[in-house]
């Protein structure tokens, strides 16, 4: 097999031992670490039970052990990993047994081979339904790191079953030993990389899910570069980062429990799915009155969000009926597609309540300018507008790329309401705490938990929202991009904005939580009459993704500038900001990458895959870049795509041109554009703005007229 | 007349009085009013289906883990002891009294004279209080062991040598044990006269059975003497006067090599679990119950005391009032009715038992009425005797000795599996290592909740059902005895390959 290849844990551990020494470093081996130091948040030093180290910045990559390590500080920094027993057998010698022999890995099975001083060893990761086997629950006991667990052939059964059925060979093949090492596993799979939101110059890697060996060297090398430049060589990795958490997260419970699924590695991962354990601990006010509508939740950082809500049974088609085909997995057509489809149509032509609860909010304020002066250098759009405006903005890097993308809204004088991903959370507080003024005279605080958010999205949205509160809702009195504080029903203190985040007409109201569910009843009394629909987080996806809209997270990151995403006019030069010299380099130098939007022309919604992100873009035969999502735009009636196209020079490497040059390269009538989707490459057109159609009601009209409005 | 009986039961209910006073009080009155005895019953019921209107039998009171720290709180497990033909034993117990009135103990014979591997069990059923099953558990072994013992060491005894409240036997302790160390010293007196009666009257051709018997008739007979005045003082003591007015029933298994012999008095049960297929299983009865359902004991009664066959068992009780057919203690029904008088006359007579004024029973012509004689089963243990249970009449009341053998074969099969699977050292493949594996899965999968064998039991005679556990064991403690009686249940492990090897 070229490019396979296996190496031992001690091997390689004693290779960065050799070749950090040749570099002058030195390595004290059975040292215990009592605290990581800090003044101002930041690190200090190390103190051992062999004496203090005074350091700059600190690497928690203390495996299974980083979660206590991480309560070594203070400020605690949480670091969400729990161990579970982990299993491999040996087995003896296996006559006429190829010492090179493969690596193999059986999804199916659960279980990997490879050959073993002349017999196999394998192992596996337990699926889901059977569970991991979670421990140390209470801590690690002392002087084990280099100790095992004993044998526990019961858990090991499953894995055996599968190991038997692939390799047939060896179910005569006679056991050498059960080997039972503990790792430690995350509640999403993923690793746990990158600076620590509780301690400045505090860095985390670990929670490696058992894949810590063949990963040690880029994740060195990735946390050096974060160390030394600030922003690593990489791509994306927010899927790693530790900012990803929020304090739930590290709930040992929590953990024990989520481990549990978790640690099914090589169980299949459909588009779209879910863990089904630690679930429904964030949850919205109105999330029980949702549940009784049919909601189907899906979890972001915790939050409970309705995804899709179950048709009604007297909707007309069959297919709708079948609620278990709704919630099976599949790379395909997905069951809840024609639920969404009813629910984007409702949108279209009357009005959806779509629940925005898990959006963060964070509230900035100062006594005099100073937190317009602090928004003013952390944004690239200019804050310094009237009372009640929606500035949409990003937050950018030195380098230019967005650290987050939000809204905010100037409230009162020097009171600013700023609004986030839900993935943001944690992110976007030490992302501004860490720029803040050092005087204290800027304060920020985390409001999410206090404001639930509801989004009325549609044509009736106006009239109906207009039916509960006394506040004109007309277009030249209640503009778009507009923040208004109404009251609703009884309900008094909404902070209201006349957007939607998905392109429609509408309004987002952000409710203090305790009158959210007489605010949701009030909507949907009233909304009757206008046929109003309850609607899922799925039906926002595919409006924006139709428009163009690029999300923080999925489409835009930290390595993608305002100038790439086609954003410029969110940046406002006339004043100084973080990023702004990297962004004008780009003005004048160019860039070498633009997003774009792809609508595939011939693709057939019963394909057996369907794009669901990252798939290759092809130009002309050549790899150009990389979708970022996808969904099928129900106006355009075409499926869509957005993603970054890369402008290759002849050598076929990207390189940095002018706008326009990238605009020429990549509308060149003669470029022909391909993607390709598991292997069937679809012929696509590429477009550098929103299609106007995607602004157009769905394309067969059973649009009623809107009332009149006074 | 039944509204105004039944406040009156209601009333006499929150004094814990037993079942036997209560049918006794509806006895009295309803002959007043001249009502049929099955009547009796149906106002009993009557009484407890209104006392249970104050509950709610729709939602559990109790969680689980409540549930089972109550079940298990006076659970027992000896540990391995792999001592002859015992492996181990579990016991445990439930109270539907206040205080229980049963007790379960189990000793080890120290001193029988080079014989070893020797265990005495005993599950004692007490009535009308606690006292006499109280001290059934503390003397009744040391009398079977000093009967047991050779002259040599009778002699030791009467010199002083040997303690015999002491050195005759290994208790093994319940965490709420406890015994009277002001009276040991008058039953170590007792055990010394014993000593000297034994001695002076030597009988080598004794039984097993012969010996049981004579244990019994002779603590039974030391503790109605205790309450009497002795010969030269006219005192009574007062504390031993009302111990032997209490009652209790006995069962006292003696494991000896491979042989068990059951000695048994009154309504407790011992039963042998008999393996004779690979999962099925038939119970032995090592002991029969002496109530009125066991004809040979209504004849035996009956031809003690010829025409009072009207009187002497009424409503299945004898005088129509104790339910059990033999018992320790009872004085009420063995003492001649002057003494009780006298004592009556001397004490206020709710000072001295529950039963005041009317401490002599109705129709008390011919006593004595009731014997602790034992009856005695011997067993010769075979290999596929795997376990032995005794328990009180409270267990037999809601389970078949038959599904409680049952429960406890299906209990160990799912035990053996709880330990560790390790390879064994032979040339084992995988293959058959799964195999293995697979089947321990399927037990898993039903793993009991209880790891000890006597609350397995216990929770399935009372549930398994977490709502049906949790309503019963949360009955108002007036009327709980209405519902169950007192349990207690014991079960005994054999080594089935000491017993093949000792066969063969």
């Amino acid at each position: 097999m070229p490019n396979d290849g296996v190496v031992t844990a001690p091997d390689v551990v004693s290779t960065f031992a050799k070749k950090i020494k040749q570099m002058g470093g030195k390595i004290f081996e059975g040292v215990q670490v009592n605290s990581v130091l800090t003044k101002d948040d930041t690190v200090s030093g190390v103190e051992t039970n062999l004496g203090t180290i005074n350091c700059e910045y600190f690497v928690n990559c203390a495996g299974q052990w980083s979660r206590e390590l991480g309560l070594k500080s203070s400020p605690k920094v949480r670091v969400p990993v729990h161990s579970c027993e982990h299993f491999y057998i040996v087995t003896k010698p296996i006559p006429d047994m190829d010492r090179n022999m493969p690596v193999i890995r059986d999804p199916d099975g659960n279980v990997y081979f490879r050959e073993w001083n002349g017999g196999i060893m394998a192992g596996g990761f337990e699926p889901p339904h059977h569970g991991g086997k979670p421990v140390f629950h209470s801590g690690i006991p002392p002087k084990f790191e280099f100790q095992l667990l004993p044998e526990d052939w019961d858990q090991f059964q499953i894995l055996l079953d599968g190991i038997l059925n692939r390799m047939p060979l060896i179910n005569d093949a006679q056991v050498r030993q059960l080997v039972n090492g503990p790792e430690s596993f995350t509640p999403d799979q993923n690793w746990i990389l990158g600076q620590s939101a509780e301690v400045y110059n505090y860095y985390v890697a670990a929670g490696m899910h058992s894949r810590g060996i063949q990963a040690a060297g880029g994740v060195g090398r990735l946390i050096s570069e974060m160390i030394v430049d600030g922003l690593p060589q990489f791509t994306n990795l927010w899927q790693c980062d530790i900012q990803r958490f929020v304090p739930h997260h590290s709930n040992r419970k929590f953990l024990r429990d989520r481990v549990k699924e978790t640690i099914a590695l090589y169980d299949l991962k459909y588009a779209n799915s879910q863990f089904s354990s630690g679930r429904n601990l964030r949850t919205s006010p109105i999330h029980t009155q949702l549940k009784v509508y049919g909601a189907n939740f899906g979890e972001t950082n915790a939050y409970e969000r309705a995804m899709w809500f179950t048709p009604k049974h007297e909707e007309d088609v069959d297919e709708y009926l079948d609620e278990s085909a709704m919630l099976k997995g599949t790379f395909g057509k997905p069951g809840w597609f024609n639920a969404v489809k009813l629910e984007y149509q409702a949108c279209k032509e009357r009005v959806c309540i779509v629940d925005m609860s898990s959006f963060t909010k964070i509230e900035i304020k100062s006594k005099g300018s100073e937190a317009l002066d602090f928004l003013q250098y952390m944004c690239s759009n200019d804050i310094n507008h009237g009372i009640g405006t929606v500035i949409h903005t990003g937050m950018l890097n030195s380098h230019g790329g967005y650290e987050n993308d939000c809204s905010i809204v100037p409230l009162r004088d020097n009171t600013f309401f700023l609004i986030a991903p839900t993935q943001q959370q944690t992110r976007c507080m030490f992302w501004l705490q860490k720029h803040l003024p050092k005087d204290g005279s800027v304060q920020v605080r985390d409001v999410t938990s206090m404001y639930s958010g509801i989004n009325l999205i549609g044509p009736h949205a106006q009239q109906l929202l207009s039916d509960v509160t006394e506040t004109s809702t007309l277009t030249h009195k209640f503009k778009p991009m507009t923040c208004q504080v109404i009251d609703v029903g009884y309900a008094s203190n909404i902070i209201t904005m006349r957007l939607t985040h998905c392109g429609e007409d509408g309004f987002v109201m952000y409710i203090p939580s305790e009158y959210a569910l007489h605010v949701y009843e009030m909507l949907m009394n009233a909304g009757k009459d206008y046929g109003i629909r309850n609607a899922g987080y799925l039906v926002i996806r595919h409006l924006r993704i139709e428009k163009m809209f690029a999300y923080w997270g999925i489409d835009m990151d930290p390595y993608t500038t305002p100038v790439e995403t086609g954003r410029e006019f969110r940046v406002v030069l006339e004043k100084d900001f973080i990023g702004k010299e990297a962004l004008l380099r780009q003005k004048k130098d160019g860039i070498s990458k633009k997003f774009v939007q792809f609508q595939l022309e011939s693709f057939n919604l019963d394909a057996p895959v369907w794009p669901s992100g990252k798939e290759p873009i092809y130009r002309n035969g050549k790899l150009c870049g990389m979708t970022t999502s996808a969904a099928y735009g129900f106006t355009l009636g075409q499926f869509v795509c957005l993603g970054y196209l890369h402008h290759l020079n002849e050598q076929g490497t990207p390189e940095i041109v002018v706008t326009k040059k990238i605009h020429d390269y990549i509308k060149d009538p003669k470029a022909k554009y391909e993607i390709d989707v598991a292997g069937t490459l679809y012929p696509v057109s590429v477009g550098l703005y929103t299609p106007r159609m995607a602004y157009k009601a769905h394309d067969k009209p059973t649009f009623l007229p809107m009332p009149e409005t006074t | 007349m039944v509204s105004w009986l039944k406040s009156y039961m209601y009333s006499m209910n929150r004094f814990y009085l037993s079942k036997n006073v209560i049918s006794k009080i509806i006895a009295r009155n309803s002959s007043v009013v001249g009502l049929e005895s099955t009547s009796h019953c149906q106002n009993l019921d009557l009484t407890v289906t209104n006392c249970r209107h104050l509950t709610s039998d729709l939602y559990p009171k109790l969680s689980r883990q409540q549930v089972s720290w109550y079940l298990r709180y006076h659970e027992y497990y000896s540990g391995e002891i792999n001592d002859g033909v015992l492996k181990s034993f579990t016991t445990n117990k439930l109270a539907s009294n206040n205080p229980i009135e049963d007790r379960a103990a189990e000793v080890r014979l120290v001193h029988s004279d080079g014989r070893k591997n020797e265990y005495l069990f005993g599950v004692f059923d007490g009535h009308g209080g606690c006292a006499c099953a109280q001290i059934l558990s503390e003397r009744l072994f040391s009398y079977v062991a000093l009967m047991l013992s050779s002259n040599d060491l009778l002699r030791k005894i009467q010199l002083e040598k040997i303690d015999p409240c002491r050195d005759l036997i290994y208790r093994f302790t319940h965490k709420d044990y406890y015994h009277s160390q002001d009276m040991e010293h008058l039953y170590r007196v007792a055990l010394q006269r014993l000593a000297r009666d034994l001695l002076s009257a030597p009988n080598d051709d004794s039984t097993v059975e012969d010996i049981f018997k004579a244990a019994f008739l002779r603590l039974d007979h030391d503790i109605l003497a205790d309450a009497l005045p002795k010969e030269g003082h006219g005192d009574i003591n007062i504390e031993n006067l009302s111990l032997a007015l209490t009652g209790s029933c006995a069962n006292l298994a003696y494991i000896t090599g491979t042989d068990v012999y059951v000695a048994n008095t009154g309504d407790c049960k011992a039963v042998i679990g008999h393996q004779i297929g690979q999962d099925e299983w038939i119970p032995i009865m090592l002991s029969y119950e002496h109530d009125a359902e066991n004809e040979k004991e209504v004849t035996r009664i009956c031809s003690a005391h010829p025409g009072e066959s009207d009187t002497v068992l009424r409503n299945g009780r004898l005088l129509g009032d104790l339910a059990p057919l033999r018992a320790f203690g009872d004085a009420r029904y063995k003492w001649p009715s002057a003494v009780m008088k006298h004592a009556l006359n001397i004490f206020s007579p709710n000072g001295i038992s529950i039963y005041g004024e009317s401490l002599i029973p109705h129709n008390y012509k011919t006593p004595p009425y009731l014997t602790a004689e034992p009856e005695v089963v011997h067993h010769a243990l075979s290999a596929r005797d795997k376990f032995m249970v005794i328990g009180s009449d409270g267990l037999w009341e809601l389970l078949k000795p038959n599904q409680v053998v049952d429960l406890i074969a299906a209990h160990m099969d799912d035990r053996q599996i709880i330990s560790q699977f390790v390879v064994p050292q032979s040339g084992i493949t995988l293959k058959e290592i799964n195999d293995v594996l697979k089947v321990r899965k399927r037990i898993l999968a039903k793993k009991p909740e209880d790891e000890n064998v006597a609350t397995h039991v216990l929770r399935m005679a009372l549930g398994p059902d977490h709502t049906q556990l949790s309503q019963y064991l949360t009955i108002p403690p007036n009327i709980v005895r209405n519902y169950r009686d007192d349990i207690t249940i014991t079960v005994v492990y054999f080594d089935t390959d000491y017993i093949a090897e000792r066969n063969e």
